[in-house]
């Protein structure tokens, strides 16, 4: 059996950003969130790392506010340091769950989208399925 | 889900299931949003406390949570509760009005010119930076309470321009006691930035006046040439939106509160979650005012510069906010989440000059189409408020696959529209086919007694965030 591929894509909104992204885990599933909402607005193919960050996330928090919780942090990373995640990668160590973010400096990448400003509750998903986990998550622009 | 035509201009939800009032949406049939944007006047109509209807407004449309152009009134006396969903994630957005020294001919000439300037006077899009550095945290802090008024004293701005902004550039009671380090972190380096998405400034012109004593007394006649400023209290807001739906999600049990959509987490306004939203909401919409005062003075230095011109404010005014207001003697929690408060003439939080002609209302079009100036009314609706803006009809991504930034540019240039984006696709986005007809918009505001027309705005330039 093959494994499920991974990946992201963004849905239909009237007024804002939806993201779906997918992936054999969870992990890989919420590292695909990341890129789906920043590619949403940012063409990446050319970034340069220029440093790297590291989120802990809480065991205890379901996954769908996991996904949350890393996808503010993204954005307030954009909004105080000036860079984005252009790779990421859900990792658990002793401590429990952790994302590595490699971030790219905000004014070398083209701008192609709206920018998300915050994360809403509103018609979140995140669920397993047979064959790996999906997620959706509304952005407002 | 019912909908009952009452009037042209208005439709009723019926009530149903735990649903505490009635849904009233004012517009045309043709107007009726989708599905989705019904079903959440509906799930408003559940918040314990809430009187009256859940009401929508001529542009509603889907959000999360409310709907855009959802106003809700809760009785804290009552136990009504607040919801940082029912303000939105931008608190105060909202629209500021300048009218300038010089009518359109004499603008002119030099429109590509005052153009360029704007386009690099003008921070936005991604990243940070604004046209005032605030110096640590004390200075936001002060800002915070003291909002455009703050900035004002610092030398942004003349004291008139406080005369005409609501509530006098400054809303009370803002406590920053409850305002996170991480939104204080995004708001340092952002004051007097547009941001991206719906935001603009536009360079404008007088194309029509409806009511000429009171466009005069707005300082409007036809010809003129105005800037129209749309933005709100960027990363900030959000940030303090985000810090306290969260808090309340974890609260709601205490207090018994069930929602139909997460987005909707409140606490009744009289309880330790309450005060704290209100407190940290008040500190944003200041930041929102403040905002909107830099930016302001932005365009103020452009028509210097360029035109040797002045700009006087018009009008500075929310469409996300919450009040507490007073109503048929109950003090209720006004929730207008992309709606603008429209009080009636002579209502006593007017300044007296504007008191014989009701609470100017600035509503922006789209880039091709029109902007409104608009006034409260006697016997105004959902507790004086109306529209705020021509509400999308088309996602981004529809609006970005149907015409190609370059193409919209061009098309706007030949109308004689100068455009200045942050990016291609931004602006495409914004086609101004991705929204109503804002014509329709106001047609149906005045149809229904939300407000009146006063003057009509025609597009000369853009500065696309």
């Amino acid at each position: 059996m093959s494994e499920p591929r991974a990946g992201h894509r963004t849905l239909p909104h009237t007024a804002d950003t939806r993201v779906q992204a997918w992936g054999p885990t969870l992990e890989e599933c919420l590292a695909q969130a990341v890129l789906g909402t920043v590619e949403s607005f940012l063409d990446i193919s050319g970034a340069t790392v220029t440093e790297r960050r590291e989120v802990r996330l809480d065991p205890a928090e379901p996954p769908a506010d996991r996904l949350v919780t890393l996808l503010d942090e993204v954005i307030y990373l954009m909004d105080v340091t000036g860079r984005a995640p252009v790779g990421a990668e859900l990792t658990r160590d002793r401590a429990g769950p952790l994302a590595r973010l490699d971030m790219a400096d905000l004014a070398e990448l083209p701008q192609i989208g709206a920018v998300p400003k915050a994360v809403s509750l509103h018609g979140l998903r995140v669920e397993e399925r047979p064959d790996g986990w999906l997620c959706e998550v509304t952005l407002d622009v | 889900m019912k909908v009952v035509e009452e009037t042209p201009y208005r439709f009723r939800v019926e009530r149903e299931g735990s649903m505490q009032v009635p849904g009233v949406v004012f517009a045309s049939r043709a107007l009726l949003p989708e599905d989705q944007a019904l079903q959440q006047v509906a799930n408003v109509a559940t918040l314990p406390g809430i009187v009256g209807a859940s009401y929508g407004m001529p542009d509603l449309h889907w959000g999360y949570g409310f709907p855009i152009g959802g106003v809700a009134a809760t009785d804290v006396d009552a136990g009504g509760v607040v919801s940082p969903g029912g303000v939105g994630f931008d608190i105060s957005c909202g629209v500021r009005l300048l009218a300038a020294t010089v009518d359109r001919d004499e603008l002119r000439p030099r429109l590509e010119a005052l153009m360029d300037h704007l386009d690099r006077g003008v921070p936005r899009g991604t990243g940070r930076g604004g046209v005032w550095r605030v110096q640590g945290r004390s200075e936001l802090e002060k800002l915070l309470h003291g909002g455009a008024a703050y900035a004002v004293e610092q030398g942004h701005g003349v004291p008139r321009d406080l005369e005409r902004c609501e509530d006098y550039g400054a809303v009370a009671d803002a406590d920053v006691a409850q305002v996170s380090a991480r939104a204080m972190d995004r708001g340092q380096e952002q004051v007097g930035s547009l941001g991206s998405g719906n935001h603009f400034l536009e360079v404008q012109a007088v194309d029509e006046v409806y009511d000429e004593p009171t466009a005069a007394a707005f300082g409007l006649r036809k010809g003129q040439v105005c800037v129209m400023i749309h933005c709100g209290s960027r990363g900030l807001g959000h940030q303090i939106c985000t810090d306290h739906v969260r808090v309340m999600e974890k609260a709601m049990p205490r207090y018994g509160i069930r929602v139909p959509d997460r987005q909707l987490a409140c606490a009744p306004v009289d309880s330790p979650e309450g005060r704290s939203y209100l407190g940290a909401m008040a500190a944003a919409a200041n930041y929102g005012r403040a905002n909107r005062q830099l930016l302001g003075q932005a365009a103020r230095k452009a028509f210097a510069d360029v035109l040797d011109a002045g700009l006087d404010l018009v009008y500075d005014i929310s469409h996300n906010l919450a009040k507490i207001e007073e109503h048929d003697g109950r003090r209720l929690c006004v929730h207008r989440k992309g709606a603008t408060r429209a009080l009636p003439p002579h209502h006593p939080d007017l300044p007296d000059d504007l008191a014989p002609y009701g609470q100017p209302v600035l509503i922006p079009g789209t880039m091709g189409t029109a902007s409104y100036v608009l006034a409260g009314v006697p016997g105004g609706q959902a507790f004086f408020s109306t529209c705020h803006g021509a509400g999308r009809t088309q996602s981004r991504h529809q609006a970005a696959k149907s015409v190609d930034g370059r193409t919209l540019r061009d098309r706007l240039q030949a109308k004689g529209i100068a455009v200045r984006g942050a990016t291609w696709r931004g602006l495409a986005e914004e086609t101004p086919d991705a929204y109503k007809d804002v014509d329709a918009v106001i047609e149906a505001s005045v149809g229904a007694g939300l407000c009146r027309k006063v003057a009509r705005l025609v597009p000369l330039g853009v500065v696309k965030g």
